[in-house]
């Protein structure tokens, strides 16, 4: 199996058919689990080595703080989480569980267009 | 992905089903997507077809699923490869060294069995992170620091186990730990020092018991699966003082060394210290600068060397200590150990901040004074595309000795187009100096990673020249560190086996880890 195929394989589209509760319930568990396992990378502020990074890649052109993003995809996001992208090491699923990344694609895409 | 060696497909799916069956469905993982992820990112073998990966992973919960994943591996044969938490960049990560290892991933083990703010100690598993720590003394309101490497999202066994280090006093971290709970190769569960006393309070605080002190014996090794282990922590000192020591000259590495040795022996400073070529506004980690690419002006990281062509002429050198403990001595040990260094090395200069008990405001602190004290940082996170291997020599401590040791890892970085600039010197015990070189890694670039682990092999053979040996290895160099050790026609070696031996009698566990092979592996080898 290609890696494109194997990350493919691994998406599950977050929640498009469980309902308002179903989406909160997700939301709720990707903002906690962003909060626990991103925020002290990608958080604001100081000694956060993600925005930095994403601040100088973008340079204003995009938002550096990831839940400001509006065109994160869950195909991207996967692929960050689960392989090693842009110099950010692959999560394990003992880290963050596929149930878990899933919330976390809902959390990260509730803004999008 | 690749089978075990000498396992049928159809062996392989019988394992699988009963490793299920042990630890639950969703604790198994076969799929590429998910094997991926226990691939070593800054491996030097990757994308070549000596990249030892995986065949599945499984994530036991409790120490009756390790036993059980042991027995499924001992009744099929199979290696496995056991890692805690954490990514242990630039040392293999969860890289094996056997193709079609069955990765044992203790992350799921991540229970925080006491936490004790009166002795400064905690028992913990081997999933718990130093930042999963830190949050729960947080949370409880403890006054307590943990110490240990940034990223915090390493494990506080893992890193003890494998002898790293930390800035602060519990730098050393392997003398941190006390008590071990181990599992054994063929099952059977002890426990080590005090935790083998029924009800001791003193687990986590006394490591030696009584007989032989085996705790030891499961530092990076491969003689069993650690489970429970007891940590000393710090308590908050009544005030701590934060200080950048500052050495404006190529040459004063040799006297800043020899005086911190002074010190450090004496008592004066007692954190684990880094050293490194000064950066100003940088301060000396893990991450100060080990090699640049050869070219540039004189004065450039990569330009000409000193005067019949030795290693780089460096703008200075620096390193941070920590003073704790009662306000008055800390002040007057600052004191002698600025007119010690003063003494020493004209120009010295200093950058210094004072904090006193109670901390209400340390979450605010920079990450350099939070990393010496010990409260998890994340300063240190490598957020690179390429990465490299350390090749970590221990070094007697004495500048003159580094002094010479440069020039030689110097001579070998130059025939590989590059120039050794220092890196960190690392000094977690005042009794040894470990001088950090990288072999680079760079993404996608197998030719270019052959070079470098040839280079890192000639780094390891002259240095062995002068008589130094790695503190700890990547797991694709181990057989080469281990060689160093070659004393009395490698006695060490042969006794590390015949504990493998007799603890491991199929050789299910992490086979060839510090260059220790079980007999089946050393006659395929041979």
């Amino acid at each position: 199996m290609s890696r494109t195929t194997a990350i493919a394989s691994l998406l599950i589209l977050p929640f498009a058919y469980g309902g308002a509760a179903a989406q909160d319930s997700a939301l709720e568990l990707g903002e906690r689990i962003y909060v626990d396992k991103c925020e002290y990378c990608h958080g604001d502020g100081v000694q956060k080595g993600g925005t930095f990074m994403l601040e100088a890649r973008y340079e204003g052109e995009l938002p550096a703080l990831l839940t400001e993003r509006t065109n994160l995809t869950p195909e991207y996001i996967t692929a960050t989480l689960r392989t090693w992208t842009n110099g950010m090491a692959p999560f394990r699923p003992t880290e963050i569980s596929d149930s878990e990344l899933e919330a976390l694609v809902a959390y990260l895409t509730r803004n999008n267009e | 992905m690749p089978l075990p060696a000498g396992l049928s497909q159809q062996d392989f799916d019988g394992a699988i089903a009963e490793l299920r069956e042990v630890v639950g469905e969703d604790w198994v993982f076969t799929s590429d997507a998910h094997i991926e992820t226990y691939r070593d990112p800054y491996s030097p073998l990757q994308g070549t077809d000596d990249e030892p990966i995986p065949s599945a992973a499984v994530a036991p919960h409790t120490v009756e699923h390790v036993q059980g994943v042991l027995r499924v591996a001992n009744d099929y044969g199979i290696p496995t490869w056991a890692f805690s938490t954490g990514k242990n960049f630039g040392y293999g990560g969860t890289e094996t060294r056997v193709a079609g290892s069955l990765i044992i991933d203790l992350k799921r083990m991540n229970r925080i069995l006491e936490l004790n703010e009166t002795n400064a100690t905690a028992i913990v598993e081997p999933g718990v992170s130093q930042y999963e720590l830190w949050q729960e003394i947080q949370r409880r309101g403890l006054r307590l620091w943990v110490d240990g490497p940034s990223p915090a999202y390493s494990s506080i066994v893992a890193i003890g186990l494998e002898r790293g280090v930390g800035y602060g006093l519990n730098g050393d971290r392997y003398r941190a730990l006390s008590g071990l709970e181990v599992v054994l190769p063929t099952g059977e569960v002890i426990r080590t020092g005090m935790a083998a006393v029924e009800g001791s309070g003193a687990w986590a605080q006394y490591p030696y018991g009584l007989g032989p002190h085996v705790q030891g014996m499961f530092s990076q090794s491969n003689y069993g699966i650690v489970t429970k282990v007891g940590v000393r922590l710090i308590p908050h000192p009544p005030a701590f003082r934060s200080s950048l020591v500052i050495a404006p000259n190529n040459e004063d590495i040799v006297p800043m060394i020899d005086t911190l040795r002074k010190l450090r022996l004496g008592g004066a400073i007692n954190n684990a210290v880094s050293l490194g070529p000064h950066v100003p506004g940088r301060d000396p980690w893990a991450q100060a600068p080990i090699a640049a690419p050869m070219g540039g002006p004189p004065g450039a990281p990569g330009g000409p060397g000193g005067p019949g062509g030795g290693p780089p002429r460096l703008p200075g050198w620096s390193f941070r200590l920590g003073l704790y403990g009662y306000d008055r001595v800390v002040e007057a040990n600052w004191e002698e150990i600025q007119d010690e260094f003063n003494a020493a090395i004209p120009g010295a200069n200093y950058e210094t901040e004072k904090f006193l008990a109670p901390y209400d405001d340390q979450d605010n602190w920079e990450s350099r004074h939070k990393m010496l004290a010990g409260i998890p940082s994340f300063q240190e996170t490598p957020l690179w595309n390429h990465g490299g291997a350390f090749i970590s020599m221990v070094l007697p401590f004495d500048g003159q000795a580094y002094w010479e040791f440069r020039e030689v890892y110097d001579r070998v970085y130059r025939q590989y187009g590059r120039r050794y600039i220092g890196g960190a010197l690392h000094n977690h015990s005042p009794w040894g100096l470990i001088a950090l070189g990288a072999a680079p890694v760079v993404r996608d670039d197998p030719e270019a990673n052959a070079r470098s682990m040839e280079m890192a092999r000639m780094l390891i053979e002259e240095a062995g020249k002068l008589g130094y040996g790695e503190y700890r290895a990547p797991t694709p160099f181990a057989d080469e560190a281990a060689a160093a050790y070659a004393w009395n026609d490698h006695a060490l070696m042969r006794f590390f086996e015949t504990l493998k031996d007799t603890l491991d009698p199929n050789g299910i566990l992490a086979p060839g880890k510090s260059g220790i092979w079980p007999s089946r592996y050393r006659e395929d080898r041979a």
